[in-house]
């Protein structure tokens, strides 16, 4: 099994230990069906190979986009809650479909599980809830990865106002 | 971050806030590497360390998913408090990845200046072992060696965060420093920001509010120290339109005060790189 290529977004995630939790418990899955010494011996040659062995990133971090489901996340981050919970505080601005449409999305990311029993459906995270120190530090972590990101894009278009080049410099990333 | 030229190295280089023997002892004594070696998310287990040349420390690191990554360091050279010389990453089976150089001077009486060279077989498994540090977020390792620092010798909690940008440190500050610039990088990804209120001056406090999706979040900055082009220190707090100080809306495990420092550091004046460097305290409120 060859290792492919996921165009991964770390730091332009948001949210990032439910989807570290999420993405890695993807991998361990993966690695258990691929048992094999192959996928232990590709491990040892390289401590990051599980950074361009998953396969349902792109899933998890387009859920993760979108600053409702977000919201929601951190509501579920709580504690358990049915739809109609979630929903309220949108309901000026959206539907109750457009509500269970969002929890679709996050179901089928893996970050959130519900209950097949009774009409409620409660929701919950699926993974660690970000109460400790270290969550809120990697939460802060990807804030500022992600600011500095757009800071680099922004300094470039500063600088090009300022004096103009005849063609840009060929970037890294 | 390295420089973009093509070279098989990648270099690093960090001050700390602590003097070098007590750096030299958060590198080489397992209990303390088991604090803060790695990417943030994981943890270490040491199962063999002999410092010395041709030595070797065996270690595993667990990813947060319960994922373990057999290490091994041999030593080429071991200068107590000063230098060190190893290979990472290779096993009977295989070269090792890369070589490490790592230097600790003292600087400005108290501090330490860490030097940290990887040299790679070639310049293409340095770009390749760059784009995999970055992604794993492997520099956070140094981050959290400050961290721990701050921790083990200040008993403060802090977050820790360096980044390097293509620009003067003078154009740095202004980003920092001017609404119109700051509003274009700083919200977090699908927020806008407004400055409601603008006093950007020692002392002053700064009203703004971010807007996304159908959340609007507001925060106070109050502007503590202002050396232009250097240093940068500030609190900030979540708080409602009426500014009253409140939680992180989203996120009620955020700290309610933070006190930031940022530093504008030249980090090589051949590639005019700067670093930033963030202090956060938390102020140990909520639930931290």
């Amino acid at each position: 099994m060859e290792p492919f290529l996921v165009p991964l977004h770390f730091s332009k995630s948001g949210f990032f230990p439910a989807v570290f939790h999420k993405v890695f418990g993807v991998n361990h899955i993966i690695h258990g069906d691929l048992a094999g010494a192959k996928t232990a011996e590709f491990e040892a040659r390289d401590p990051f190979c599980f950074l361009h062995r998953g396969f349902t990133l792109s899933q998890t971090f387009a859920a993760l986009a979108d600053p409702t489901r977000r919201a929601i996340l951190a509501r579920l981050s709580e504690g358990e809650a049915n739809v109609s919970d979630l929903a309220k505080p949108f309901m000026d601005e959206m539907s109750l479909p457009a509500i269970t449409k969002h929890l679709k999305v996050l179901e089928k990311a893996g970050l959130i599980t519900r209950t097949k029993e009774a009409q409620w459906r409660p929701c919950k995270l699926n993974g660690e809830p970000l109460k400790t120190a270290s969550d809120w530090m990697e939460q802060y972590r990807v804030f500022w990865e992600e600011s500095f990101d757009r800071l680099d894009e922004y300094l470039k278009t500063v600088t090009a106002k300022k004096k103009p080049k005849g063609k840009k410099h060929g970037r890294k990333k | 971050m390295a420089a973009k030229n093509k070279s098989n190295e990648l270099k690093i280089t960090r001050i700390y806030d602590a003097p070098v023997k007590i750096v030299w002892e958060a590198w080489t004594d397992p209990e303390q590497v088991a604090k803060w070696w790695g990417p943030r998310g994981f943890t270490l287990t040491t199962h063999s360390k002999d410092l010395r040349v041709g030595g070797t420390w065996r270690y595993t690191m667990h990813g947060p998913d319960g994922t373990d990554w057999p290490n091994v360091t041999v030593y080429h050279e071991v200068e107590k408090y000063s230098r060190l010389v190893y290979d990472h990453g290779g096993n009977e089976d295989q070269p090792p990845l890369f070589r490490v150089t790592v230097n600790f001077t003292e600087y400005q009486g108290n501090k330490t200046r860490m030097d940290m060279t990887m040299t790679l077989p070639t310049p293409e498994a340095a770009e390749q072992t760059r784009k995999f540090i970055k992604q794993a977020g492997g520099d956070s390792t140094w981050d959290r060696l400050a961290e721990y620092l701050a921790q083990e010798t200040a008993g403060k909690d802090q977050f820790v965060i360096n980044r390097s940008f293509d620009t003067s440190v003078e154009t740095m500050y202004e980003m920092w420093t001017h609404p119109e610039h700051l509003a274009q990088w700083l919200p977090p990804t699908g927020f806008t920001m407004n400055i409601l209120r603008e006093e950007m001056r020692p002392g002053g406090t700064s009203f703004y509010s971010m807007s996304g999706g159908n959340i609007t979040m507001y925060g106070r900055i109050k502007y503590l120290e202002m050396e232009r082009p250097r240093r940068l220190v500030y609190t900030q707090q979540f708080c409602d339109e009426k500014e009253n100080i409140s939680r992180h809306p989203m996120l009620p495990v955020w700290p309610a005060t933070m006190v930031t420092t940022v530093v504008f550091s030249e980090e090589d004046p051949c590639h005019r790189h700067m670093g930033t460097r963030q202090q956060v305290d938390s102020g140990r409120s909520g639930r931290l």
